[in-house]
């Protein structure tokens, strides 16, 4: 190939090809089932990936744009998909993008609320995205926390052997000072309950959520490990890769885990 | 040029071409391209794109976006742009065309926008209002964690912080009317009628937010003229909370807790003593006070659209003072009991039933002198309805309130009066939105007392709130009050009408996360006063007005906060015995405060500095003796022809939050009129007229120290 035609069709190339930095990914295709939105969204968590998390983001936006009344669940997944944003975004050290995505996805979680009241894991994803905030508003922290609180004590209420409700308190009690019955200790509870209601869950309706159930025990292993009980840590971080071998955090865990022992 | 440098220059350039040039041109054939912008304010944003054949994609945060289209058309497509919180919007491009979108906002409901200017005080989203947080009420200087010393900050307010009452745009103490979860509470202070009122028997510690309306009121609230102070308890809780707290003053608890399957519980128990303040700070210990609160609120749930809720309260408050001018004791103490029933008849339409019983003793003893013992007893019926339509806020509701006072002097001589009433009210209120960005509160309020011969009294009230922007808010309001007032006076003449005020206020807020500014001007129009004849009757011949501006501001900062408020007022009545126009007693010309608070680590302090012009009194022209009586009978000069000093007071306060055994502790502590100046409630004269004494505040320079351990 001349030199001549290998810079015709770099400059074809250049010149036509998205720039991802300056306009946003393309198009995604047109979104066929909640299914392939919701696959895509474990796709984006298993790999941590933000631009697999914002085709998932858009698929779902699709999805509740072409429903005429408002659906409880895409709202949630909503809430839900925005949650994986803004912890991406705020571990990547983006504060605007992770504000964004946490403001979303609160008013995402509310509008689930009133749509559907009984729902308790949007109460949960409140929640937790009010405990995010406070990333954003150090000053608000005993109000924010203290609005958490309450928040996951609703949706305990409305529905305690929820495991994916457990499992985001149990995260969120990891951050949680332990002088206000937080850190590993106040974690552990709530995760061993999630991990006991996961392995009792029968998920039929595939609009309903479903995820979860290793990532309880990746967490279930980040505690053991900041407990030092490296040999439960190990255990649970198996377990997590055994029910799904593809999921991230569990192998990032385990790489801890490795350097810890 | 040779093929090489031809090359790499059309290399250089593609790469060097800006992206932003090439999307704004448009995209090829199977792209659509373009930039989607907030309309008002310009701002990016990233929206959601969606071509009716299903392609979607999302906008940057820059608000550009890329839109590939699977099947390349030779017309236009149509495009649905979505953003929460904004108008979904449909547009039609062309394939390659770069197109520009400007959203608007997707318009308030109208329950979450205050249409008619109130301040309030709450953690939940604010209403395009002026906000304090709930934490406030502990963090303001001078607040001493009471909220209604709190709300003395909020635009509007011209009273001190020496006294509790709330003096609304030059409106006296008892034109003002509170309300506790929807119960009408007509003596809401611990040492009222003494000097001045000393601390609400609202305790903070279960309240869970408040709002004070200075115009516009809500025509719920009836037999107030100048505003409305809204508390609302803790409800149903879902987790337990709660906390003790040792100071020099004494003890305060609370506690709160979900009842499995039943409902929950929020209570208090608070007991105070002034005799280590007074040690602390070095004061003769000829005045000492005692208090004693307790509230509890039980909240059922019968199912889960029914509600019931029974509430109980008692305050107890003793002043004892053993000084130069003799002893005297004084005393009072409230009840109230009240059981509620709310009903979710949908999710749009609930109605709620009270009936509350309270019980108001105050007792006042000076041995040889007088010894009189007042009773205020109240029964009420409310019954009230919300409905929500999206569009409108359907409020209406009536209320009964039986009320008997009854005083018994037993010194000098023996003296026993009373008296009994029936007020019937009817209320209506549609808060709703015209426009997008107009919003009209219409109501009305009829009342009725049969102590009076006349008919009902009728206040029609209209607010409106217009927002040429979403950060700004211009509030207009225009309403008719009525104030039956006096239960002994009414009864000597059931020919008076109800006293009446007619409010006009124009507001203008700027709200935005860091910034709050209320600029309002208002006019405040008294009309039918009562007016003391020669023959001891008394007539609707008052009038008056109080008219006059104020300006607030808070600035938010990461680590400070400061809040700058200004009042200006003028006020002239003719009222009671004053038969020609005179400056109201309550006219404060101008007051200012400044609060300054900053955190440092776990450390936070406040600073706050109020200053207002003297009050008006009546000056003493002089003394005559009175041969019959054997005693000086005083000549009084001008009515409220003099003023008091200019009032000062600079307050620090600050708390400390540490860990003990992993437990979250709070240090608090504050220094009270840290310049100790010396500022004048009002003049005594003694009993001859011979001399003027100063009777300074009760806040002279003061040190308070505190242990809050909060459970949660």
């Amino acid at each position: 190939m001349s030199l001549k035609r290998l810079g015709l069709i770099l400059v074809l190339v250049l010149l036509f090809f998205p720039i991802c930095s300056e306009i946003p990914l393309a198009g995604c295709p047109a979104p066929q089932t909640l299914e392939e939105a919701k696959s895509k969204l474990q796709e984006g968590v298993n790999n941590w990936n933000p631009a697999t998390l914002e085709s998932s983001r858009n698929l779902f936006l699709a999805l509740l744009l072409k429903n005429p009344e408002p659906n409880g669940f895409l709202l949630y997944y909503m809430a839900l998909v925005d949650y994986r944003l803004a912890a991406f975004h705020l571990s990547a050290g983006n504060a605007a993008a992770g504000e964004r995505y946490v403001s979303e996805g609160q008013q995402y979680a509310t509008k689930a609320v009133d749509v559907d009241p009984s729902f308790g894991e949007p109460h949960a994803l409140y929640a937790f995205l009010l405990g995010l905030e406070l990333a954003f508003h150090p000053e608000r922290a005993m109000t924010l926390g203290m609005k958490s609180f309450e928040w996951f004590d609703k949706a305990l209420d409305i529905d305690p052997g929820n495991p994916r409700i457990n499992l985001l308190k149990g995260i969120s009690q990891i951050y949680v000072p332990e002088a206000f019955g937080g850190g590993p200790d106040g974690a552990l509870p709530y995760l061993e309950k999630s991990a006991d209601l996961f392995e009792k869950e029968d998920i039929r309706d595939p609009r309903k959520p479903s995820w979860g159930k290793e990532e309880v025990h990746a967490y279930l292993g980040r505690v053991f490990r900041m407990k030092k009980d490296f040999d439960k840590a190990k255990s649970h971080l198996t377990k997590a890769l055994e029910i799904n071998p593809d999921f991230g955090l569990a192998k990032a865990e385990l790489q801890a885990l490795a350097k810890n022992e | 040029m040779n093929a090489k440098i031809v090359v790499l220059s059309l290399s250089l350039l593609a790469v060097l071409w800006p992206a932003r040039a090439r999307a704004e041109q448009g995209g090829g054939p199977d792209v659509i391209e373009g930039k989607i912008f907030d309309k008002e304010t310009k701002d990016p944003l990233p929206a959601y794109i969606l071509s009716e054949a299903g392609e979607g994609c999302s906008a940057d945060g820059r608000g550009l976006f890329r839109l590939q289209i699977g099947k390349p058309a030779a017309g236009k497509i149509k495009l649905t742009v979505f953003l929460l919180g904004y108008k979904k919007k449909d547009v039609e491009a062309k394939p390659g065309e770069f197109v520009s979108i400007g959203l608007e906002l997707e318009p308030l409901a109208p329950r979450e926008i205050s249409v008619s200017a109130d301040s309030i005080v709450s953690d939940a989203p604010h209403q395009k209002t002026i906000t304090l947080r709930k934490m406030d009420v502990y963090r303001l200087p001078g607040a001493a964690a009471d909220p209604v010393y709190a709300s003395h900050v909020m635009p509007g307010i011209n009273s001190s912080p020496d006294a509790s009452s709330l003096l609304i745009r030059g409106g006296g103490p008892d034109e003002v009317a509170y309300f506790f979860d929807g119960i009408e509470i007509l003596h809401p202070f611990l040492s009222e009628s003494l000097h001045e009122s000393y601390f609400s028997i609202f305790d903070n510690q279960v309240v869970e937010a408040f709002n004070v309306a200075t115009s516009g009121l809500h025509p719920k609230f009836g037999d107030a003229l100048s505003g409305a102070m809204d508390l609302t308890a803790k409800d149903l809780l879902v987790r337990s909370e709660g906390g003790v707290g040792l100071s020099v003053m004494g003890l305060n608890s609370y506690a709160g807790f979900p009842i499995r399957g039943v409902g929950s519980f929020v209570g208090s128990y608070d007991r105070g003593y002034s005799d280590i303040l007074t040690r602390l700070n070095s004061r003769e210990g000829d005045r000492d006070f005692r208090t004693e609160h307790a509230f509890g609120k039980g909240v059922f749930r019968l199912n889960s659209s029914q509600t019931l809720r029974v509430y109980g309260l008692y305050d107890g408050y003793h002043y004892a003072e053993d000084g130069d001018g003799g002893a005297f004791n004084l005393g009072s103490k409230n009840w109230m009991a009240a059981l509620s029933w709310t009903a979710s008849w949908s999710k749009a339409l609930v109605t709620k039933a009270l009936f509350a019983a309270t019980r108001f003793d105050l007792s006042f003893d000076q041995p040889d002198v007088v010894r009189v013992q007042n009773r205020d007893d109240l029964r009420q019926l409310r019954l009230e309805a919300i409905w929500d339509l999206d569009r409108h806020f359907l409020e209406w509701g009536a209320d009964l309130r039986t009320r008997r006072v009854e005083t018994e002097l037993s010194e000098p001589g023996a003296l026993r009066y009373a008296s009994r009433g029936r007020r019937l009210g009817f209320h209506l209120n549609d808060k709703f939105r015209l426009a997008d960005r107009l919003y009209l509160n219409a109501g009305f309020r009829i009342s009725s007392l049969d102590l009076l011969r006349r008919g009902a009294a009728f206040d029609p009230r209209i607010s409106a709130a217009y927002l040429p922007t979403k950060n700004d808010v211009f509030r207009f309001s225009v309403g008719t009050y009525h104030q039956y007032g006096d239960y002994y006076l009414l009864a000597r003449n059931p020919d008076l009408r109800p006293k009446a005020a007619f409010h006009y206020a124009l507001s203008y807020d700027r709200i935005m996360d860091d910034l709050e500014l209320r600029a309002t001007a208002y006019d405040k129009e008294y009309r039918d006063l009562y007016l003391n004849g020669s023959d001891g009757s008394a007539g609707n011949g008052g009038f008056g007005f109080a008219r006059g501006a104020e300006l607030f501001l808070k600035k938010k900062g990461p680590r400070s906060e400061i809040i700058l408020v200004y009042n200006f007022l003028r006020s002239r009545r003719k009222e009671n015995d004053l038969l020609n126009p005179a400056p109201s007693p309550y006219e404060i010309v101008h007051s200012a405060t400044a609060i300054l608070t900053r955190t440092i680590g776990k450390t936070e302090v406040g600073l706050r500095y109020s200053i207002a012009s003297g009050r008006p009194y009546t000056p003493l022209a002089g003394r005559e003796w009175d041969p019959a009586d054997q005693i000086f009978s005083p000549i009084w000069g001008e009515p409220y022809s003099d003023r008091y000093p200019v009032y000062s007071r600079l307050d620090l306060t600050g708390n400390a939050r540490f860990n003990i055994w992993k437990r979250f502790v709070v240090l608090y502590f504050g220094l009270t009129n840290v310049l100790d100046n010396k500022n004048i409630l009002r003049y005594d004269y003694g009993d001859d007229y011979a001399g003027r004494k100063d009777q300074q505040s009760i806040f002279g320079r003061s040190f308070f120290l505190g242990i809050y351990i909060p459970f949660f």
